[in-house]
């Protein structure tokens, strides 16, 4: 007696269908698991055995063989446990045959008879449903997210036995159905950080807009205390709202590293994340035998903060350098290599100096030599990727006790997608969304100078000590600041702006 | 078959015995080949407690290849030796208490005849200290001053490259050999003195520098000059050292006034308690040679002044010497931040503000 089952794995963040096919024939009674299983899954023998014997069947006393097909490709977790429990139940006719022929099944199954929730779901069902399948048996705590595919018939079980009912008729699970217009509809005030919290420091809130604006990679250079984390982390809430398309995206990376909450079945909310400076490689970038996503895969379509940024491994912060350019890392391993996205804005923070005061306080007790040396950690390569370059000054005490209400996330993200907009509708026909990916090329076509506004520029560098790599980011820069104002032109005023943005090109007196 | 030069130079290359001694030899014997040529006896005879180790490096160097070996580096290095009894040597130096044997120059070494002004003040000055000691440097490197400092952090390395941004000549007198770039980051300043200037010591090459070094070169710096100038200075700071060697010279000492507040001003203005020159303007200096200068300057940045518009002068009005912020010039003139930031560069440009390190901004004069 054989029964086919199809079941799905994951390559990265795409999900592919295996079949899981069971024959049972006489013989010398044994559990067979061939096609490349990793442990988990050969564990999966003993959960399948006592799981069925718990549910009240009986365990089929027989030569038993399970192929994952296709074979050569490596199998890992328990997601397989629920389709080999089925199809052995199908071989001994608990369930009819017919009946479980193009249904997609995943799920782990406990001993007593349990279905537990699995990461990866979301990619799984998806590529089940690009490959045709149109219904599926998932554990119910993975529902919703696996409902989260338009078209997908999902239905959600608790136990093994719940399952084998559904199938006889016995009992009816209707199918798990999300409204994708609530998902969306309550306007994305999902960010607990606001803007308006934020006193003072109108000039680098007015940089981070700016590099809202443009996604452009900011660097904050400021003494402690002078809010820097606290600012960058209300970034995410002055960007755009996730779309539906990006969301998805998210969903499955986060869905792969098995970083979805209970909660929430879909990511709606920008990533922010905040590795700690002592992250390693494969962490920052994705590694692993099996290759996992990292930290700037995670924050696709979002925002890695990188608090700090000399105290970061000097190694860590050049692999930054490929996906910042590419907006995908790919990563090789023994068994496989695998593509992830990463289409994401850095923001960086750091000290001026080792003690942290320099400029800002007579405390600072630094010499020359260790403040070079600290700002010589990060590599001119990556400098060159940090478009804007803002100094935050220390806060007085004066600012925090006045009440002059801030502006709020939401006014400043008005103005935010306002540019976004302009940008999208320039750059149709060129394979860039954003100011930031601007080429050289590119540049020379969109950002177009006047002649007043070539004489500024001019005279900027003569007399404000510019570096030649900052010609190219301020016209950039310019640019965003002028789509910011609404502006087709950019003007002497975008360009002046822009120049206060570039701090570590000029070579101040220190 | 070696010049009287070669053996000066042999002699100071003999590390262990010191400036003092060395001079009592050079009076005992009139000359350096004297010294060469003088036996143990002659040599015990003079310097009655000199330690046996000292005696044996005089002896164990009495080398004729290795002063070859030494001859031909100094070339190739491009590093003249000037000693005593050569005609450049300054005149000036000679008049001091324990002048150097000799010394080592890389670059070319300016007639010291001319009007020379000393600059020193500390390492970790303010910014107060950094546009003082500029611009006095670079008008006096304009008037034809030769400016001499010691090359450090801070001060020392702001006059040079204020003379030599005035296109004057600048000499580094170091505490180590000329050789060495010390410190390790001033090596582009270092490139540029020895392009229009020199940089000199009484050290070989090859001595790495050590604390104790760099006090005994002082007196040097002083003695080459015809005046020092402190800018910034904390109550014990090692200009003050300088300040020593200057009067015992004999030279005019001017200090810059500061902030009483200020505990970066109390060296100076504890000197000026003491009766040093106040030095206000570059001309306070220019006078005390007879020089005059024109008032152009002074009236140059009037007039950029008057030139500006309403709302830059608005904001100009803000700015003072103290660095204020962008954030407090925010609130102070409540002005739009995006036209802030582009009335900021615009003066800039002009060249009457200057941006410092905290996003702050100061006037420049």
């Amino acid at each position: 007696m054989l029964s086919k089952i199809i079941s799905g794995a994951l390559t990265g963040i795409d999900g592919y269908i295996v079949e899981t096919e069971v024959d049972i024939s006489s013989g010398l009674p044994c559990f067979e698991i061939v096609g490349l299983p990793d442990s988990a899954v050969k564990e999966s023998k003993e959960r399948v055995r006592t799981a069925i014997k718990n549910s009240g069947f009986v365990f089929p006393v027989k030569r038993i063989t399970v192929n994952l097909a296709p074979a050569n490709t490596r199998k890992e977790g328990p997601s397989f446990d629920l389709p080999i429990a089925i199809g052995i139940l199908t071989c001994i006719d608990v369930i009819n045959n017919n009946k479980t022929k193009n249904i997609f099944f995943a799920g782990e199954v406990s001993l007593d008879g349990l279905v537990k929730p699995i990461s990866g779901i979301l990619p799984l069902i998806y590529g089940a449903f690009e490959n045709g399948v149109k219904k599926c048996i998932v554990p119910l705590a993975n529902a919703e997210e696996a409902a989260l595919v338009k078209g997908m018939e999902v239905i959600g079980v608790k136990t093994l036995n719940e399952t084998v009912d559904y199938f006889n008729g016995k009992k009816d699970i209707p199918p798990t159905v999300i409204n994708f217009d609530k998902l969306f509809s309550d306007d994305g005030d999902f960010y607990e950080f606001d803007f308006a919290d934020v006193k003072g420091q109108d000039n680098v809130k007015r940089a981070l807009e700016i590099a809202a604006a443009g996604l452009h990679n900011i660097l904050i250079i400021g003494p402690p205390g002078a809010g820097k984390t606290m600012m960058t982390k209300r970034l995410p809430s002055i960007l755009p709202n996730l779309t539906f398309k990006e969301s998805m995206e998210i969903t499955k990376i986060y869905s792969v590293s098995g970083l979805l909450g209970d909660k929430n079945s879909l990511v709606k909310t920008r990533p922010f994340r905040a590795p700690h400076h002592t992250i390693s490689n494969s962490a920052m970038v994705g590694g692993g035998r099996v290759p996992k996503p990292g930290e700037v895969s995670l924050s696709h379509n979002g925002v890695l903060f990188l608090d700090e940024l000399p105290e970061f491994n000097r190694n860590v912060l050049e692999e930054l350098r490929q996906p910042l350019e590419d907006r995908k890392v790919t990563i090789s391993r023994v068994n496989g290599t695998m593509t992830f996205p990463s289409n994401l804005m850095v923001a960086a923070s750091m000290n001026p100096c080792p003690c942290g005061y320099y400029g800002y306080s007579e405390k600072c007790d630094c010499s020359r030599g260790a403040v070079q040396k600290y700002l010589g950690k990060i590599s001119g390569p990556l400098l060159d990727r940090l478009d804007i370059q803002v100094e935050a000054s220390a806060v007085n005490y004066e600012d925090l006790s006045v009440n002059i209400k801030s502006e709020s996330s939401a006014d400043i993200k008005k103005r935010v997608i306002a540019a976004h907009d302009i940008q999208k509708e320039r750059y149709k026909n060129e394979n860039i969304y954003f100011n930031s990916a601007l080429s050289a090329a590119q540049i020379e076509r969109y950002c177009e100078l006047g002649k007043t506004e070539r004489e500024i520029i001019k005279n900027a560098f003569e007399r404000l000590n510019l570096s030649a790599r900052a010609y190219h980011k301020i016209l950039k820069i310019s640019r965003t600041i002028a789509d910011l104002a609404g502006s087709e032109k950019i003007d002497v005023s975008h360009i002046a702006e822009a120049i206060q943005l570039r701090n570590l090109d000029r070579k101040f007196i220190r | 078959m070696y010049t009287e030069n070669d053996y000066l130079m042999w002699l100071s290359c003999i590390i262990n015995i010191g400036t003092d001694k060395k001079n009592c030899l050079l009076d005992y014997f009139g000359e350096a080949k004297e010294i060469w040529n003088a036996d143990r006896d002659e040599i015990l005879n003079v310097l009655k407690n000199i330690k046996e180790e000292c005696l044996h490096t005089m002896f164990k160097t009495k080398d004729e290849k290795l002063m070859e070996k030494r001859i031909y580096e100094l070339e190739r290095a491009g590093i003249k030796f000037i000693g005593v009894s050569e005609d450049n040597y300054p005149e000036k130096l000679k008049e001091i208490y324990q002048p150097p044997i000799g010394l080592y120059v890389l670059g070319e070494f300016p007639d010291f005849s001319v009007p020379s002004v000393n600059i020193v003040g500390m390492r970790k000055r303010s910014i107060y200290g950094a546009d003082v000691t500029y611009k006095l440097a670079k008008e006096l490197a304009e008037n034809g001053f030769i400016i001499i400092s010691g090359m450090a952090e801070g001060v020392d390395s702001d006059a040079h490259r204020g003379a030599l941004d005035g296109n004057g000549i600048t000499a580094a007198v170091l505490g180590n050999g000329v050789d060495i770039c010390y410190p390790e980051f001033n090596g582009k300043l270092r490139e540029r003195i020895i392009e229009n200037g020199c940089l000199i010591s009484e050290y070989p090459p090859g001595t790495k520098p050590k604390p104790y070094l760099f006090p005994i070169r002082n007196r040097i710096m002083s003695g080459l000059s015809d005046v020092v100038v402190v800018t910034e200075a904390k109550e014990r700071s090692g200009s003050l050292i300088t300040v020593s060697h200057a009067l015992e010279q004999g030279k005019d000492v001017f200090a810059v006034p500061g902030n009483i507040t200020s505990d970066r001003s109390e060296g100076t203005n504890e000197l000026l308690k003491q009766g040093a020159y106040v030095l206000t303007k570059t001309e306070d200096i220019l006078e005390v040679f007879g020089i005059e200068q024109g008032e152009d300057n002074k009236i140059n940045n009037k007039k950029i002044t008057q030139t500006l518009e309403t709302d830059e002068k608005l904001v100009y009005d803000c700015i003072c010497s103290d660095p204020i912020s962008v954030d407090e010039l925010f609130i102070k003139t409540g002005k739009n931040l995006s036209n802030l930031q582009y009335i900021l560069t615009m003066l800039e440009i002009k060249g009457v503000i200057r941006k410092i390190s905290g996003q702050k901004y100061i006037r420049s004069y």
